[in-house]
């Protein structure tokens, strides 16, 4: 099975194919078309190559990408449309084409349901355009990554290779946004190249998950960590008279408690998927023992560097066949198989939001209330950032007239400029000064030390 | 204790905020984004221990779900009507 997008994206839908659904609104393969060859067409009169694609609603979304990418331009992925954020990228897109308003210095199409359109001819293409999708480097600042449609084809086509046997036609509905990589694939991409309806909505809470699971008998739920670990006790770990047929989990760690919760509730663990913005889809399991390792995808190639037992890999998913080092320490079993151990870079994930600590201390260290920040990552009583601070002059008299909470707001509002508020510090620390070595080193433990509960 | 301190208790302990008390949560400010700058996870969380604490039934429509969480204003007055109609 190859080129499955391609194809796809080159033919379009059959007038039957369902695009999209919600509780109260279906979208034909006849309705997507027209809204496609519209904002081809719109595009298509614009001499601006690269445009930042954000909307909510999956169903346009998809219209966006489908005709960016047979306007031949280049389709930019924000992560979040933070202003901060928007304000970091903006030397790399010259348009906006979004659902609402997000940059009044750059020319904006706008996204909206046209549903008094002409019936029309899916847009033959003269060279399909590429997506620019971002992650938190290491460094600090954003790390552009791009996507040929080769690249994502291989992704797609491989995932419906692995997986097609276990979803008779079902509906695709997510917990994930369609903005990230993961979100992108498997609730948008690979839905549409294999003709499998996706819910236009974001799934927020348990109440509505379980609205469509007992509504469609056939479904394929996108998830992740920090839903799906939630799950179980939402649904009083009772095994649900209505289960999804899949569900899939990705962008961090699942706790085989959550895993097995999950088996409780829905028969059966869910399918997790490892990978990165950067690499696409590495390997993938399903735990039912402490002991499950992960499997690489069928053309994906592992080794291990010697120093530091850093995983690296050939993969098709990337833009060459070069061996591509990742900042994951690994095991490897066998030729095909492999354990994680962790990460070696300061990259942490607080819910699946990847966030380098450097970045955030040194926006922390902007701040004129601040001197110095170091940030932990403290495991207890979940996965979250802890911040230690030492005060400017103006910081301590700030604090000893108005009191902490008030600077905890006043530094997360600071913050929110570029990170999304679920990877805030929730635990805040103003000590006279930062822990140190006698070389100056940051004295990790002796910084985690200072969140522990008295 | 009235009903809106006890939301207000049960946010704190539920959602293990440090630095907040009863006072500094102003019953009429948002919950999400700006005012108390819960996050979608504390969403998630608050859902559940609202369900068990007040045994409260919470609706598939996330839009007046998103009403009903709006504060804790609104979040009483929901648990309210939830009372008078058992």
């Amino acid at each position: 099975m190859t080129q499955l997008l391609k194809n796809w994206l080159t033919q379009g839908p059959s007038s039957q194919q369902l695009i999209s659904f919600n509780h109260h609104d279906i979208v034909t393969g006849a309705l997507f078309t027209n809204q496609v060859a519209h904002y081809c067409r719109l595009l298509r009169e614009s001499k601006i190559t690269r445009w930042l694609l954000a909307c909510d609603s999956s169903d346009q979304f998809a219209v966006g990408l489908c005709a960016a990418l047979l306007a031949g331009k280049q389709v930019i992925l924000p992560t979040n449309t933070q202003p901060g954020t928007l304000a970091q990228l903006a030397d790399k897109f010259d348009a906006v084409l979004a659902d609402v308003g997000l940059c009044e210095d750059k020319p904006a199409l706008e996204l909206k349901r046209e549903l008094s359109l002409p019936d029309s001819h899916w847009p033959q293409s003269q060279g399909l355009g590429e997506l620019v999708l971002f992650t938190s480097g290491s460094s600090g600042s954003p790390k552009a990554i791009h996507k040929s449609l080769r690249q994502l084809d291989e992704e797609v086509s491989q995932l419906e290779h692995t997986f097609a046997g276990h979803l008779p036609h079902c509906s695709v509905i997510a917990t994930v946004s369609h903005q990230h990589i993961y979100g992108l694939l498997f609730k948008i991409l690979w839905p549409l190249a294999a003709s499998r309806p996706f819910l236009s909505d974001l799934v927020e809470y348990p109440e509505t998950l379980s609205y469509y699971t007992s509504l469609l008998p056939n479904l394929c739920l996108i998830s992740s960590p920090a839903q799906l670990s939630r799950l179980p006790s939402a649904l009083e770990h009772e095994r649900q008279a209505r289960s999804p047929s899949l569900v899939f989990s990705s962008g961090g760690p699942l706790s085989l408690e959550a895993a097995q919760g999950i088996a409780g509730c829905y028969g059966q663990p869910p399918i997790e998927i490892f990978g990165s913005t950067e690499t696409g889809g590495i390997g993938y399991r399903r735990q039912n023992s402490a002991a499950d390792t992960w499997q690489t995808f069928d053309k994906v190639k592992i080794r291990q560097a010697q120093e530091d037992g850093a995983l690296l890999l050939q993969s098709p998913y990337l833009a060459d066949a070069d061996w591509y080092r990742c900042d994951d320490q690994i095991e490897m079993i066998g030729e095909h198989h492999f354990r994680l151990l962790g990460r070696l870079d300061r990259i942490v994930k607080i819910e699946e939001k990847r966030v380098s600590l450097a970045q955030m201390e040194a926006l922390l260290r902007q701040h004129p209330l601040v001197k110095d920040a170091a940030l932990v990552l403290l495991t207890q009583p979940k996965q979250q950032l802890g911040a230690a601070v030492t005060l400017s002059d103006e910081g301590l008299a700030l604090l000893a007239a108005a009191g902490k909470l008030n600077i905890n707001n006043s530094l997360k509002a600071h913050l929110l400029t570029q990170f999304e508020r679920v990877t805030l510090p929730r635990r805040w620390r103003y000590p006279n000064e930062l822990p140190q070595s006698t070389q100056g080193k940051r004295l990790q433990a002796d910084i985690i030390g200072l969140f522990s509960h008295d | 204790m009235n009903l809106t301190d006890k939301i207000k208790q049960l946010i704190i302990d539920s959602l293990d905020l440090e630095d907040v008390s009863i006072a500094d949560i102003d019953s009429e400010a948002p919950l999400f984004g700006d005012g108390l700058g819960l996050d979608s996870i504390d969403a998630l969380e608050l859902g559940l221990a609202i369900k068990k604490q007040f045994d409260v039934k919470i609706e598939a429509n996330s839009e007046a779900t998103k009403a009903h969480f709006h504060s804790v204003a609104s979040l009483a007055n929901f648990i309210e009507s939830q009372r008078v109609g058992a």
